[in-house]
């Protein structure tokens, strides 16, 4: 009983991943009985084997617009991100730009994204949608980083901010030996939820938007709601979930590789 | 080594009123600090020592008064003839996503010393304060006492003009604190930089300082040359030095009788 309480206080990471594995396995044998047992029509609910049929005949195209919708996720979430820790950086040196700006930028974040889509295809995606959607994914992805450094920024030790001041460092040397690093934690923190919301960014604005040149799994997913394609959408759903999880177990290594050494959050305790 | 470095510190009328204060914290105070010494500022809670401290650290700016920092030839510092200025404050304030080494070259590096550069005088430090071995550890895993060491041993590492220390020692236990005050007053025979140092102890002040100046109602109550001479190994056991201390604790209780 100990063992188990124990196991179960510091999981080991082949414990982490079989439990929700595992949970999964039975939710879709659950599923799989239910749906042949009480024969429910595929159109309202596939059975798991049908949605992996479709899977494996469609291979090619879902995997194609799986990868369309990774690369507009990862390549909204750099900009966001970059453009989310100039803000910080830039709010940080200047208290009237932030008391002007930053409750503007509530705006952006209160407004759905649905709300602004057709706006921005108006202003950039007339030519190209795909910019469109890369712009409205970068527009949610920002906030949470901002936000984030921000409060890193300003939690900096006075006596650290004092030690600085006292050896005359430059603004530069304070910035990048003392601020960043000490908001980085805040900064990953704020860059994984990042990471979600360019993806819910990228789906929302690829539904508003309709596909570009190359179409992505939101694009999938409606086209086969339009021929009431259902095993067609699960599939879809299903590769749009593995993505997410993909991404935000990227972003927690990331963190944890970068704090692992010196921060709290990351460094285990022996008891 | 000794006196090498001249510079002196002349604080003259300083006095100090932080917003929405009705008494000011320090007032017309005069001190001269020469190079070489090392002060002790003794005092109640809330008499200005480490708002002086600070004043002095160029952190704060007086409300009155002047500060001078005046060169061996008797020129105000100004420009680049500014004085090296270390800051040890109380708690040892390590970037923690440093490691050891690396804080204790952050002040060089600050100045554009390359890393390869800063290693010797760095090692050397770290192996006078016995933290040798240890230049790759992490702030965390470090005891609270090896924490100040590394504290001490960055301000240090500039070899600076002033050493100004705001109760450095305050939150360690007395055997630690005993040994830091042995290894920092060898390494202020050894370099002679000007220390200041903030204590609430007088044991603390009297074995390390060459001059104690008590502070009271933001001015300075009184100034007492230490002249135990350099060598200073056991002399906490000495009758003189118990008698210069229970003299300079009877003196702290007469200033605090008055205030009351």
């Amino acid at each position: 009983m100990t063992d188990w309480s124990a196991l179960m206080a510091r999981p080991p990471l082949w414990l982490r991943v079989a439990l929700p594995c595992l949970f999964f396995v039975l939710v879709l044998v659950a599923w799989q009985v239910i749906v042949r047992t009480a024969d429910i029509s595929p159109l309202i609910l596939p059975a798991p084997s049908a949605v992996l049929d479709d899977l494996r005949q469609h291979a090619g195209t879902l995997a194609l617009s799986t990868w369309n919708t990774l690369l507009i996720t990862l390549k909204a979430f750099v900009l966001g991100t970059v453009a989310g820790i100039l803000l910080a950086i830039a709010f940080s040196r200047s208290r009237l730009l932030e008391l002007a700006v930053s409750p503007l930028l509530v705006l952006t974040q209160v407004t759905p994204t649905v709300a602004i889509a057709p706006l921005v295809l108006v202003w950039v995606g007339i030519d190209n949608v795909d910019s469109a959607i890369l712009l409205l994914a970068a527009i949610i992805a920002f906030f949470p980083v901002t936000s984030n450094t921000m409060l890193g920024l300003r939690s900096v030790s006075h006596d650290l901010h004092d030690l600085f001041t006292v050896r005359r460092a430059t603004s530069l040397q304070r910035l990048f030996l003392l601020e960043l690093p000490a908001a980085l934690p805040y900064t990953l923190a704020g860059a994984r939820m990042a990471g979600g919301m360019a993806l819910v960014g990228a789906v929302v604005a690829e539904f508003v938007a309709g596909s570009g040149t190359d179409a992505g799994l939101a694009w999938r997913i409606s086209e086969a709601a339009n021929r009431l394609n259902t095993p067609r959408m699960f599939a879809a759903l299903f590769l749009l979930g593995l993505l997410g999880v993909a991404i935000s177990g990227a972003l927690s290594l990331l963190q944890y590789l970068c704090l692992r050494r010196w921060h709290e959050s990351a460094v285990s305790r022996d008891r | 080594m000794a006196e090498t470095h001249g510079f002196r510190i002349e604080a003259r009328g300083i006095g100090k009123r932080f917003s929405g204060q009705a008494a000011p914290t320090l007032s017309a105070l005069d001190l001269t600090i020469g190079g070489g010494e090392f002060v002790s500022l003794l005092g109640p809670s809330g008499c200005g020592k480490s708002t002086l401290l600070r004043l002095l650290a160029g952190l704060l700016r007086p409300s009155e008064g002047t500060i001078r920092w005046v060169a061996p030839d008797g020129s105000s510092a100004s420009g680049t003839r500014l004085p090296d200025i270390a800051l040890v404050p109380q708690e040892p304030t390590l970037l923690p996503w440093k490691t050891v080494f690396d804080n204790v070259s952050l002040p060089l590096r600050l100045r554009g010393t390359a890393r390869a550069a800063a290693a010797p005088r760095v090692l050397d430090l770290l192996r006078a304060l016995g933290l040798e071995g240890r230049e790759k550890s992490w702030p965390r895993e470090l005891s609270g006492g090896m924490k100040m060491r590394v504290s001490i041993a960055r301000a240090l590492v500039t070899e600076p003009d002033f050493l100004l220390m705001d109760e450095p020692f305050a939150a360690l236990d007395e055997l630690t604190r005993h040994r830091l005050n042995d290894d920092l007053r060898a390494l202020y025979t050894q370099r002679r930089p000007t220390v200041i140092l903030v204590t609430h102890s007088v044991e603390e002040a009297t074995f390390l300082s060459t001059r104690i100046v008590a502070l009271s109602r933001g001015r300075v109550a009184w100034d007492l040359p230490v002249d135990f001479g350099p060598e200073r190994a056991g002399l906490r056991d000495h009758a003189a030095f118990q008698a210069l201390r229970g003299d300079i604790a009877a003196r702290l209780r007469a200033d605090q009788a008055a205030l009351s």
